[in-house]
């Protein structure tokens, strides 16, 4: 195909890229018929009409009709545009509810992985292949955007707020990652790759790494704080029981409710008088400044690995940003 | 006065040039710093932005050279993220905004309503100082070591974390769009007020109807830029906290109060441009425009439409998914007066009696290319594809066909089919046309690769990129080298008649329009009597009829 | 008398009032771009913003609210006055229009300068912490409002009464806290909070949004004193009678502008919900 020597997209490595091709050929070919179309009127006009061949021109004054079917067709043209891409966009939002997760920081300039198994990379990301791999992220400074072009996701990394996105890779393989937002000196230089491994391999990869799990040590830093000797879990803490919280509908005291996901625990331990569990009183100290991203997604991880049965999933299946 | 009287001058063949007029009036350098003519004005700000607009170029020049080779070795990161946000700031603030309305507006403006002036012309002089000064500070801040935070000044890198000179920058453009605002005012109220009689609301000209609906954005948009600026340096210089996620304040605010003011500011950078378009395609095609009705209220449409799309730059920023569906959906609506005025347009040649001067050459090519720019828009205005396209070098493609595919290339439309009545001497047609076909050339070679690159892949604002994108990025660059030529011609034989040029009589082009029936140049107070108008716009028929 | 471009003096009436319409929509779009960021914290830090906003000075707000309309009163009376040539009158309402712009910005000075006394001015020396620890070198205790007003008559604007002490302490803290900021400029990453992090979380913004709304409203104030003086100026050479008033006329729109902002900023600013501030 003409791809072969002038590549005109770049590789389609996940599930949803045949789809984002689609859409995009769709456009083109729609731009390729209004460019023709205006074209061919302008030079085909002002050829037939041109003053030595049309000295008189006839004067007309414009057409209702005509101006109700070149309103219409663009119009309806442009509402199949928007609900394919509305589609699309909802898919690409939303992460599937069964997926494996990531935790991603970025920083001025850089990529920092966590694995929930307790892996951590720096500007490389190793992933399973046909695996739904859903990532949160976030930055610890200015506005990153992570973008994986033969996986067409993008999504921008904000300070002080998780964001989300997921892939599923389908071919194993190495593919860029680029940061698209703007971020200073080595916006450029901020870039990594993702290595899409087959099953085994990726065993492999994980079985090659030492340390405890993102959640225990997440667990450990619980300890350190010193979070257990308010959320101890006993009967009469001074804090609420964080077993099952996760996840689930959390009443607040003002009459609201509001479900438990990643940004709400964040929310929890760096401003814990914003919602304050109903039934307690807002004596949580902040935690802003003395705990870095890091620390926080492990902490964040812990929350989650609490999550107990009786937890609506609720939370995974929201990503994409509530406000 | 009536066109016949107009013509009768012309029938002479070559004509007297009247013994005073604006520019004779008084040569003295006080005569010019201090007038308060609109039409003297039009010639500060040309002489003003030409010149932002050769700095502009200039960085532009310095990008291109750098994304040669996919290394970063011609110059530092540093320098090359200064060398993009200058050439943006200087394009977007100091060129593109004021470019028509300040210019062809100013003059024209009076003119084609049949008034001796703007209504508040001291105003008017006061917004061109104002705009120098904003301007001013901008060339200051490039001398001093330059800005590198991208034209959209995100925060919190912005306010927190570059140490570049953003403050003065940000005061620059705060400046610069105060002026934007009396100007806009300024032209509603004479719009609005000194109309001469008989001329009714649907008997302005077309041109007219664009300059309104850009003055409503200008008045309505401006000052939210303007507090945004406000709030970006007081966290810059003061610490305080309203973006600053440290402190608990929102990013994302930023942009929602940026793109407030921005994405409306784009349709600033198009409608005067398509009032150009209207007004030339007319002329050559010695014809009625099609659909005057629908074309004028297009305008509107864009106007107030355009106020409700801002957070189509924001799709993958962290809005909520149906804040994007709202979004997405408006965009789509408001691309939609565009193609009802790329159909009328279109339509008008259809019949006429055209004529192959360099403005319609500029016409054709606006219409070719503003059409691509604006269906580009509508892919990064469909949400899933955007996820993929935003940030990238389709974005940089998208803006570029629309900014200077068509209002660059309007603006030296408008240039070349006013310079007569504001010189008074005709350019010379060959090298026009030449540097008309080469603009075009020149500008499809530089931007059509980086459609194709932004699909790849290639991020936008970036210094160095991998290797297998180097030949579409030589293709742009060359270009580019091009495109520098077509821009630079224009200067050349534009000065050169000045001094050589034939003497253009007040109505070259056997246009319609009240500022083609007074002399060229025009006298000091537009008319010598106060015109009435009796005829629809655009009557180019009746005119053979009275002959 | 009209000008040259224009055809009649009715019409270079007309097209200067409407201008000042169109001025003062522009104003509205400017004051709205921080009214909507008001609003959107004022939903994100819904308990910080009445934590905050307990600490402002009621009285003091409402007393200048009555200032404010007082002196809108006294613009119409000239407005009126010029109107009906009524020379001195004209002169002596614009003089107490001025005079009661002064005495807001001044009542204003005194609440800046409380504020910074307490520390709760944006910036490297913040520091609001209602529930945790006291900040470093500040009363708590509230001051009567007549004895606030003499402290500043008496040219004592820098010292809490009977604080010297904890002052000196407060110069400490400053440093303390500059040297704090320059050390850990990144935020998010771990290590002594300074007072400002530990500070409630929402009330910076919340001081933020004070002073940028209520210190734009200020500058409107000092630009109208401003035109005030020169209108003022041709008012006693004579100028406006009842065949030309439209200056005055226009400016009287405009403050009465920057009135009607005050009326919005002082409800949102000051009396939103009184009880938050209550328990602590
Ligand atoms: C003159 C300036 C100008 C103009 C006129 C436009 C016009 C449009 N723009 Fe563009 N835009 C910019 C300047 C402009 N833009 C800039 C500067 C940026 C980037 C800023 C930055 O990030 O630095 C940008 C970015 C931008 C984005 C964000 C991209 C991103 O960052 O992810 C989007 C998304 O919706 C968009 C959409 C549109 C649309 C839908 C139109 C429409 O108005 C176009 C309407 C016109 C047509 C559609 C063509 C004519 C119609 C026909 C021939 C008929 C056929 C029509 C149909 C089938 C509907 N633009
Ligand atoms: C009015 C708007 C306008 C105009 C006219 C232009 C004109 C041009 N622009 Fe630009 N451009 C923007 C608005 C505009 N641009 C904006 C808003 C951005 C986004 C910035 C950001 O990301 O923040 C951008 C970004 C941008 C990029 C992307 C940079 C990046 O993301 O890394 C590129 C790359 O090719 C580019 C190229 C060009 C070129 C080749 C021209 C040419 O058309 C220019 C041709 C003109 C000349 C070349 C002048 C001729 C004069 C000389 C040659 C004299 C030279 C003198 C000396 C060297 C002393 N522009
Ligand atoms: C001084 C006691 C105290 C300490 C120490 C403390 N908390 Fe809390 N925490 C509370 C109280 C009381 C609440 C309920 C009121 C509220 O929401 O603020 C709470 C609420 C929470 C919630 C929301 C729970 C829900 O049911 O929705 C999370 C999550 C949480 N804390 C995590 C932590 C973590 C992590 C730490 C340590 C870094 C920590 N806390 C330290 C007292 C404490
Ligand atoms: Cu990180 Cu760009
Ligand atoms: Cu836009």
């Amino acid at each position: 195909m003409l791809s072969k020597y002038i590549p005109l997209w770049p590789e389609q490595a996940s599930t949803v890229a045949g789809h984002m091709d689609l859409l995009y050929v769709f456009l083109v070919l729609n731009t390729i018929f209004f460019t023709v179309l205006v074209a061919v009127m302008v030079v085909a006009f002002s050829i037939k009409f041109r003053k030595s061949k049309h000295p008189v021109a006839v004067q007309i004054e414009g057409s209702v009709p005509l101006e109700i079917f070149w309103s219409a067709v663009p119009l309806g043209i442009a509402m199949v545009i928007f609900v394919w891409a509305a589609v699309l966009y909802f898919h690409l939002m939303r992460a599937p509810r069964e997926s494996m997760e990531v935790y991603i920081t970025g920083k001025q300039w850089m990529w920092k992985m966590q694995h929930p198994t307790g892996q951590r990379e720096i500007n490389q990301l190793h992933v399973p292949v046909n695996t739904n791999v859903r990532l949160t992220m976030i930055s610890q400074d200015v506005i990153h955007s992570f973008f994986v072009p033969e996986f067409r996701i993008k999504h921008d990394v904000l300070p002080g707020r998780y964001t989300y996105a997921w892939f599923n890779a389908t071919k194993p393989g190495t593919y860029h990652i680029f940061c698209t937002e703007y971020c200073g000196t080595k916006h450029s230089g901020m870039i990594g790759e993702v290595i899409v491994m087959e099953p085994a391999a990726y065993q492999l990869w994980l079985s090659g790494s030492t340390g405890g799990s993102l959640a225990q040590e997440g667990e450990r830093q619980f300890a350190s704080l010193g979070c257990v000797t308010c959320h101890s879990g006993q009967p009469g803490a001074r804090g609420p029981n964080l077993e099952g919280v996760f996840g689930s509908n959390v009443k607040i005291s003002d009459g609201r409710s509001v479900t438990a996901d990643e940004n709400y625990v964040r929310e929890s331990i760096l401003n814990p008088q914003a919602k304050i569990v109903a039934g307690y009183g807002p004596i949580m100290p902040t935690f802003a400044g003395q705990i870095s991203e890091e620390t926080l997604i492990q902490l964040v991880a812990f929350v989650k690995s609490k999550q107990g049965t009786g937890a609506k999933a609720g939370g995974q299946a929201t990503p994409g940003g509530k406000q | 006065m009536s066109a016949a009287a107009a013509s009768g001058h012309l029938v002479a063949g070559h004509e007297v040039m009247p013994e005073e007029n604006y520019l004779s009036v008084d040569h003295s350098l006080k005569s010019w710093l201090l007038t308060v003519d609109h039409k003297r004005i039009c010639i500060l700000y040309l002489l003003t932005i030409t010149f932002m607009f050769f700095i502009g170029g200039a960085f532009a020049t310095m990008v291109r050279l750098e994304l040669l080779t996919p290394a970063g070795d011609l110059m530092q990161s540093d320098t090359y993220n200064k060398a993009f946000t200058m050439h943006a700031v200087f394009m977007i603030f100091f060129f593109l905004v004021p470019s028509i309305p300040a210019t062809l507006g100013n003059f024209l403006l009076p003119l084609a309503i049949g008034a001796k002036d703007v209504a508040f012309p001291r105003l008017n002089l006061l917004s061109w100082y104002i705009f120098v000064i904003g301007a001013s500070f901008a060339v200051i801040a490039m001398i001093t070591g330059g800005v590198d935070t991208g034209w959209t000044l995100y925060t919190p890198f912005s306010t927190n974390y570059s140490n570049t000179n953003v403050m003065m920058t940000a005061v620059g453009i705060l400046i610069a769009g105060f002026s934007s605002i009396l100007t806009g005012l300024n032209f509603i109220v004479t719009i609005h007020r000194m109309r001469c009689p008989g001329m009714s609301w649907f008997r302005l000209p077309l041109f007219v109807w664009a300059t309104y609906a850009t003055s409503l954005i200008q008045v309505l948009g401006t000052p939210v830029l303007a507090i945004t600026l406000v709030l970006v340096a007081l966290e810059r210089g003061f610490h305080i906290g309203i973006f600053d996620p440290a402190l608990g304040g929102d990013p994302v605010l930023f942009q929602h109060m940026f793109w407030f003011y921005s994405h409306p500011a784009v349709y600033i950078m198009i409608l005067p441009g398509m009032g150009v378009i209207s007004e030339v395609i007319t002329c050559f095609s010695h014809k009625r425009i099609f659909g005057y009705k629908a074309v004028a209220f297009s305008s509107v449409a864009i106007a107030v439409f355009g106020f409700l799309v801002w957070a189509h730059h924001m799709f993958v920023a962290g809005i909520s998914l149906y804040a994007g569906l709202v979004f997405s959906f408006i965009s789509f609506l408001v691309a939609i007066p565009s193609a009802i005025k790329t159909f009328n347009w279109s339509a008008t040649l259809y019949k006429g009696s055209v004529r192959w001067d360099t403005p319609m050459l500029y016409v054709f090519g606006f219409l070719g290319l503003f059409t691509i720019g604006g269906l580009t828009g509508l892919f990064l205005a469909a949400l899933g594809l955007d996820i993929h396209l935003t940030d990238t070098y389709f974005v940089v493609a998208h803006f570029h066909y629309v900014m200077v595919g068509g209002m660059v290339l309007a603006y030296l439309c408008g240039i070349h089919y006013w310079w007569p009545k504001i010189t008074g001497k005709m350019y010379p047609e060959l090298p026009a046309k030449a540097a008309a076909i080469i603009v075009f050339l020149g500008f499809n070679l530089t931007f059509f690769p980086q459609f194709i690159l932004g699909y790849l892949g290639m991020p936008r604002r970036y210094h160095a990129y991998p290797a297998e994108w180097q030949v579409m990025n030589v293709l742009s660059s060359a270009g580019a080298s091009i495109l520098a030529i077509g821009f630079l011609l224009p200067m050349v034989y534009l000065v050169w008649s000045l001094k050589f040029g034939k003497v253009a009589g007040p109505n070259p082009w056997q246009a319609t329009g009240l500022e083609w029936e007074t002399s060229s140049p025009p006298p000091e107070h537009n008319f010598h009597e106060t015109p009435v108008v009796t005829t629809e716009p655009y009557h180019y028929g009746e005119k053979e009829r009275e002959i | 008398m009209h000008k040259h471009h224009f055809d009649t003096f009715d019409q270079q009436k007309d097209a200067s009032s409407f201008g000042m319409w169109v001025f003062l929509v522009q104003e509205i779009m400017f004051f709205g771009g921080l009214f909507v960021a008001y609003l959107v914290y004022r939903h994100q830090y819904y308990m910080a913003f009445g934590t905050s906003s307990a600490t402002l000075r009621v009285d003091l707000g409402l007393f200048n609210t009555i200032v404010l309309i007082g002196s809108s009163l006294t613009m119409a009376i000239a407005v009126n006055a010029a109107q009906r040539s009524l020379q001195k009158r004209l002169i002596a309402f614009l003089l107490a229009t001025m005079a009661l712009g002064a005495t807001f910005l001044g009542v204003k000075v005194i609440e800046y300068t409380e504020k910074f006394e307490k520390r709760e001015v944006p910036g490297a020396n913040f520091c609001f912490n209602p529930q945790g620890a006291p900040c470093k070198g500040v009363s708590h205790e509230e001051e009567k409002t007549p004895d606030l007003i003499q402290r500043y008559l008496n040219g004592r604007f820098g010292k809490l009464p009977g604080l010297d002490k904890a002052a000196e302490h407060g110069a400490e803290a400053t440093t303390h806290a500059e040297a704090g900021e320059a050390a850990a400029p990144e935020p998010g990453v771990p290590g002594e909070a300074t007072e400002r992090q530990r500070s409630m979380p929402g009330s910076e913004v919340y001081f933020s949004l004070y002073f940028a709304m209520t210190g734009m409203h200020a500058l409107h104030m000092i630009v109208g004193i401003g035109l005030m003086v020169w209108l003022l100026y041709w008012a006693t050479k004579g100028l406006y009678s009842a065949e030309y008033y439209t200056p005055i006329e226009n400016f009287g729109l405009y403050w009465h502008f920057v009135d009607i902002v005050w009326i919005f900023l002082f409800p949102l600013l000051y009396l939103i919900n009184r009880h938050i501030g209550g328990h602590h």
